[in-house]
């Protein structure tokens, strides 16, 4: 009796591995929320979780990427 | 929406492999892993010779995240690709799927396995706090989250590489191409893009 007991007991376990499903990767915080560090830059021109002040700051950013822009206002 | 890209400008890039460097640095980047890298052909041939960095070109429709068996991957609200290392197994079907060669395996697990996948982040860390340790140790830092840009394209010196919001970055691209038309080089379709995907000019 014992033994079929844990005979069953063994199958369920496996079976419950067998048929464990892919849980996908964990939730990720917002990129607009502020970094939990010292290294934040223009912290002023937009608040944490505010995807709209971000979104134009990092906009402000990629600009600056632009030398034509750069070079006008020298 | 800000959906984040980067481009290549080869007529630029001069091979000083300062993104790839700035890459290393800025995340701490293990040895034998390059989540960036510079790829020159027609080395030698003056003129034709090109250079591009490449790296994660986070694919809309990314053929890593359609074959990983355990779905670590994901999309932010930017359009970047990241990944979750824990629950990455190492299979390598990404790095087989990816065109750009962008997944990157340590090598340095017991066994001869790959070990955790890493790569490109677009600066955006991963599922961890923002900024903190754990994300810093795994993914490197969250630049994004401290309102910067990917460290590559800021550290360009000759601004060959852009990131940032796709519109943004597009209109800088062509404003230069513009310029170098007008200043009588042929630019444009035969720069990196329609030319040099399909070996010509964009019907008019």
């Amino acid at each position: 009796m014992k033994l079929i007991t844990l005979a069953i007991a063994t199958a369920a376990l496996a079976l419950a591995g067998c048929s464990q499903q892919a849980t996908g990767a964990k939730p990720d915080q917002k990129s607009a929320e502020t970094a939990n560090n010292n290294y934040v830059a223009n912290g002023d021109s937009w608040k944490s979780g505010d995807k709209a002040s971000w979104d134009k700051a990092l906009k402000q950013r990629a600009e600056g990427q632009n030398d034509y822009v750069r070079s006008k206002s020298l | 929406m800000a959906q984040m890209k980067f481009i290549c400008d080869t007529e630029r890039c001069i091979e000083c492999n300062g993104c790839v460097t700035a890459c290393k640095a800025e995340h701490d980047v293990p040895w034998g892993v390059n989540r960036r890298r510079v790829v020159t052909i027609n080395d030698g041939e003056v003129g034709a010779e090109k250079s591009i960095s490449v790296a994660c070109m986070h694919c809309a429709d990314a053929p890593c995240m359609a074959v990983c068996p355990v779905q670590c991957f994901y999309k932010t609200d930017e359009g970047v690709v990241l990944h979750d290392k824990d629950v990455c197994i190492g299979c390598g079907y990404c790095s087989y799927a990816c065109p750009f060669g962008a997944p990157q395996f340590p090598q340095s697990s017991t066994f001869g396995m790959r070990g955790k996948m890493d790569k490109c982040t677009f600066c955006a860390g991963g599922p961890e706090e923002n900024g903190s340790q754990a994300e810093y140790e795994k993914y490197g830092r969250n630049r994004l989250s401290e309102g910067k840009l990917p460290a590559c394209a800021e550290m360009c010196s000759t601004k060959a590489l852009l990131g940032g919001d796709g519109d943004v970055i597009s209109d800088i691209f062509r404003n230069r191409v513009t310029m170098r038309q007008a200043n009588g080089k042929e630019a444009g379709a035969n720069l990196f893009g329609w030319g040099t995907a399909y070996g010509g000019k964009p019907a008019a």
